[in-house]
């Protein structure tokens, strides 16, 4: 079963390496649904920070927080400022 | 959402916080690992969020690799209900009684509503069901119920249909009156009725006024109990006859005779103002005494009255009946004279007015007697009445 759940776990990153995008849908400055998410790298409620793999965007605001998430998406919620690409 | 909270209660969730260096790392790790995460609300060095009690070891875990600590503020749901009552093993046996006490009693019926027409009795009806095994605090069951409709209609003939609807505790009886289909006064009509009038009293006939048959006595002659006074056969100057209805009134004078007594000394009962109230409580078939008191001894009558209350227009299975034993005595009355013949004169007022006045009676004369006998009072009064003394005798042929 472990066996079986790491391949599908590869299977997805390979899956998310050949498509290799990230996809943020953006509604007005209070919701992001962004896709293509390889971690966290700082949280707290005035910044979140996520790794993308080849680059970091980071989100500044107020009351930043995130609403759900999974392995690769998560939505995040509070009073976006700045969208900030970090090669 | 609502299923979501629910499911989550039941399954047990805690709060925790996550101080260290790298509160990221633990959600990265969490979530990678399937473990479930939300609120999640993130502070300098500090991460607070929520997950399932199940996972919490996980967490733990997950916190020591991200160089973090976990601290569990509070623990919510089921799980953390149990186990916080798990010593209180009362509580937890009263909770499955209550429960299995509910369950056992909606098995019952605990209150009858009979809505009844006009034409029958509700007391009657009720009393019939419960002889046939259907009273309050009976156990339900359709197939008896069935039987008692059945036997109802077999029992009781005025009822035309009977249903018994069950709504949870409580049935509701409906009933319906068996109504005649006037077959019965058909076949009547296709007899010949032919009837006789006949006397009802002795006396001296004062008018006749005969309207169809034969006048069998005159005016001024003497007729007495059960003679004929109308003939329903009537014959033609031809020879033949012909059977009627008679019909007809018949005046003559009639001699009535009544004596009313009342003894010199009776007992005459008092109310006192001593009296015991007696309360009970009746629930669920179960009598519980309200007041600490017991039935008097003595001379005591009872008035009873039972109070039903209800909830929302439904009966609830508590009676509330209270018994107030009032107490009196029997005081020895000794009648003077004139105080007899007034109590007397009374009475025979009440039986003029209910036995002798009507519209085909009058009263032409009236004596009257006062005397005393063996410590009795008399009155006999002797009336002179005019009346009409005719009964229809009917003789049914048939064709």
């Amino acid at each position: 079963m472990k066996r079986q759940k790491k391949r599908k776990l590869s299977d997805n990153n390979m899956l998310m390496d050949k498509i290799s995008g990230v996809n943020m849908n953006i509604c007005g400055n209070k919701e992001v649904i962004f896709e293509g998410s390889r971690g966290i790298v700082e949280y707290n409620e005035n910044s979140i920070k996520i790794n993308t793999g080849k680059y970091i965007v980071a989100f500044s605001g107020r009351g930043l927080h995130i609403r759900c998430m999974n392995e690769f998406s998560l939505v995040i919620a509070g009073f976006i400022t700045s969208i900030e690409y970090i090669m | 959402m609502l299923i979501v909270k629910l499911l989550r209660w039941l399954f047990g969730y805690f709060d925790f916080e996550i101080k260290g260096r790298f509160p990221e790392r633990f959600i990265n790790l969490a979530i990678r690992n399937g473990l479930n995460l939300w609120n999640m609300r993130g502070e300098k060095e500090e991460l607070h969020a929520t997950a399932k009690i199940a996972d919490k070891k996980t967490a733990i875990l997950f916190a020591q690799k991200a160089e973090s600590e976990l601290f569990v503020i509070k623990e919510h749901g089921l799980p953390y209900l149990c186990r916080v009552y798990k010593n209180r093993a009362g509580l937890f046996a009263g909770l499955v009684i209550g429960v299995a006490l509910s369950c056992w009693l909606s098995g019952f019926i605990w209150n009858i509503q009979i809505n009844v027409p006009p034409e029958l009795n509700e007391y009657e009806i009720r009393n019939q069901l419960k002889t046939l095994g259907f009273y309050e605090g009976v156990r339900y069951d359709t197939k008896e119920i069935d039987n008692i409709k059945r036997k109802m209609k077999l029992n009781d003939s005025r009822i035309s249909w009977i249903s018994i609807n069950v709504f949870g505790t409580n049935a509701v009886v409906e009933l319906s009156p068996k109504i005649s289909s006037g077959k019965d006064n058909d076949n009547d009509d296709k007899k010949i009725t032919v009837s006789n009038l006949k006397s009802t009293a002795d006396g001296t006939i004062t008018k006749i006024n005969v309207h169809n048959g034969t006048a069998m006595v005159e005016v001024g002659e003497g007729v007495r109990k059960g003679q004929l006074l109308v003939s329903g056969i009537m014959e033609y100057n031809d020879g033949t006859n012909v059977m009627a209805d008679s019909k007809g009134t018949v005046y003559a004078k009639t001699c009535r005779s009544i004596t009313l007594s009342i003894p010199e000394k009776y007992d005459k009962v008092t109310d006192s103002d001593e009296f015991v109230c007696k309360k009970e409580l009746n629930i669920f078939g179960i009598n519980f005494p309200i007041t600490l008191c017991g039935n008097p001894i003595g001379e005591y009558y009872k008035n009873q009255s039972k109070l039903k209350p209800t909830l929302f227009g439904n009966d609830l299975p508590i009676t509330v009946t209270e018994e107030e034993w009032q107490k009196y005595h029997i005081d020895k009355v000794t009648l003077g004279k004139e105080d007899g013949k007034k109590i007397l004169n009374n009475r025979l007022k009440l039986y003029e007015t209910f036995m002798l006045y009507s519209d085909k009676r009058s009263i032409i004369s009236k004596k009257t007697k006062f005397e005393e006998k063996n410590n009795t009072y008399y009155l006999i009064a002797d009336y002179e009445i005019e009346e009409d003394i005719c009964e229809k005798f009917p003789i049914q042929l048939k064709e």
